[in-house]
């Protein structure tokens, strides 16, 4: 019996590796604030009262910040969105 | 729209906000495009293997420390193990040392040995005085011999 190999090949692994770059170099480029937002919001997983105080601004300034970081990165990121066709429902 | 799509997105709108969200985005596509694609780019956000935290993060982190009440409890009050370990066992220390047995002078077979020890001490007194003398004492020198001591000869 066989065990097919999962580990993904050469090749797969340089191309993800260039995506992260990509990925890393947008949020990166990201002005202080939305990248910080950013990062509070999708890694850190905190909630939008928390992320206000952090950064010291109101709840809906939060989240118009969050939507123009969003935006920046959905533009910069487009030639790898549509290349991939990436879709999920994460959060 | 721009403050609620985000929260839309990840599910933490509220149900009156989420209808709101449902119903613009069905009847605008320029909207409906966008939030696909903000599905699309968290999917490929979630796909960063590894992502550390900003500088701004540690600060914040401080600043959350700082601001969190301080809370004191019963063991709060208690010093540190250290020092309750050496408090501990002097204590136990003390404790074995009260519950060892006292040798005292006032129990009778006691004061008996001791008073015959004191007796027996006075008693060779003069002997312990006169020591240097019978130790340097030496008798055989003295003593005239009757006869004149032979040798074997070889």
């Amino acid at each position: 019996m066989e065990v097919p190999d999962r580990t993904p090949s050469v090749e797969q692994q340089l191309v993800a590796r260039d995506r992260s770059k990509l990925i890393l170099r947008a949020i990166h480029a990201l002005p202080e604030k939305q990248r910080a937002a950013v990062l509070f919001h999708k890694y850190q997983e905190l909630d939008y009262d928390e992320i206000a105080r952090i950064l010291e601004c109101s709840e809906s300034a939060l989240k118009s910040l969050l939507f123009r970081a969003y935006e920046t990165l959905r533009v910069e990121l487009a030639p790898l969105l549509n290349s991939v066709g990436v879709s999920s429902d994460s959060r | 729209m721009e403050g609620k799509l985000v929260q839309y997105l990840d599910g933490r709108a509220k149900p009156a906000e989420r209808r709101a969200v449902e119903e613009h985005l069905a009847g605008c596509s320029a909207c409906r495009n966008r939030a696909e694609d903000f599905r699309a780019l968290w999917g490929a956000l979630d796909d960063l293997p590894v992502i550390s935290p900003s500088p701004a993060f540690d600060a914040s982190l401080r600043v959350r420390i700082a601001a969190e009440p301080v809370r004191r409890s019963l063991w709060g009050w208690l010093p540190s193990p250290r020092l309750a370990f050496a408090v501990t066992a002097l204590v136990a220390m003390s404790v074995w040392m009260a519950s060892m047995p006292r040798i005292t002078i006032n129990d009778p077979a006691m004061t008996g040995v001791a008073g015959e020890a004191d007796f027996g001490l006075i008693r060779d007194l003069p002997v312990l005085e006169n020591y240097e003398v019978l130790s340097t004492f030496d008798a055989l020198s003295e003593l005239r011999l009757r006869r004149p001591l032979r040798f074997p000869e070889k």
